[in-house]
């Protein structure tokens, strides 16, 4: 059987840019746009369209502020997002123990 | 064989993605540069006056010292929050750790000495030994095991100076300052600087 079956792994998570985005989401409480695109080297598109894939799924919450006049958006890791990655990692883990 | 390498290969993935989160949230070690800094003109001021019998304000000079310390803190807090997006719960304990040590030494310096409670020559141990505990908690916070070097530094610091009772203490302590505070501050700021570079 292999890991990467649809029944252990997470699909919403199971990929490179999205797991980019948990992983860096793990250890920062809160990142806007820019620093996330450069941080996990994305283009701005590519990172829009699997950002709102985490926030359609419940994995990551989106705060929109002003900051000098410019528009910034913030996010961060949901309490469901936590859960699911943790869950993630374990199950990466379990198959190294195997 | 071939999904544990797979497995394998994505936890190093998150980790590295970690590491460098981690690393854009660091301190430039600009704190530690000014207020090393400040804290050594007083200490060398204290020690030719004293020396030299100069008849100024020593006091005056300290709470100059101190507003110019806070004033450059407050401006960086702020200047940071609106340029820094990037908010790490651990950056949030470390301004806490900062801002409480800087007000414990501020009141410790002040209070005690004009209430007597701290006589003047062990002053300088008292805030050494303050500031040991929060180098030492910098460390273990921002995984920086060199820092735990620095908190042992200032804590044998401490206890130098409480057997110093000569104007010499003033010269230990801006020894102190320079090798303890500014020095430290530079490894910060050239490690934010290099990780800076790799970003861009």
């Amino acid at each position: 059987m292999s890991i990467f079956d649809y029944q252990q792994i997470d699909d919403i998570i199971h990929s490179r840019i999205r797991l980019a985005i948990m992983s860096a989401l793990v250890s920062i409480d809160e990142i806007d746009f820019t620093s996330l695109k450069n941080l996990i080297k994305a283009t701005d598109g590519n990172l829009s369209v699997n950002l709102k894939k985490l926030e359609d799924a419940g994995y990551i919450k989106v705060r929109k502020e002003f900051v000098s006049r410019k528009p910034v958006t913030s996010y961060s890791l949901s309490n469901d997002g936590r859960k699911a990655f943790t869950s993630y990692i374990e199950n990466l883990e379990k198959m190294l123990k195997k | 064989m071939e999904d544990e390498k797979k497995a394998l290969d994505e936890l190093l993935f998150i980790k590295k993605v970690i590491e460098d989160s981690k690393k854009i949230a660091a301190d430039n070690g600009m704190g530690y540069i000014v207020w090393g800094f400040l804290i050594m003109i007083g200490q060398i001021g204290g020690y030719i006056r004293y020396k030299y019998n100069l008849d100024f304000d020593y006091i005056l000079a300290w709470i100059i010292i101190i507003a110019i310390g806070w004033t450059f803190s407050y401006f960086m807090y702020y200047r940071r929050k609106d340029k820094n997006k990037v908010h790490t719960f651990a950056g949030k304990i470390l301004g806490g750790l900062w801002f409480s040590t800087g007000v414990s030494m501020t009141i410790a310096g002040f209070v005690g000495y004009y209430s007597h409670s701290v006589p003047g020559e062990s002053l300088a141990a008292v805030l050494c030994t303050i500031l040991g505990g929060a180098y030492y908690l910098v460390a273990i916070i921002s995984d920086l095991k060199w820092m735990k070097f620095f908190g042992v530094f200032w804590w044998l610091g401490g206890i130098l100076l409480f057997f110093i009772k000569t104007y010499d203490l003033f010269l230990v302590m801006a020894l102190l300052m320079l090798f303890g505070q500014i020095i430290p501050g530079l490894v910060l700021y050239y490690k934010f600087k290099r990780q800076q570079g790799i970003q861009q």
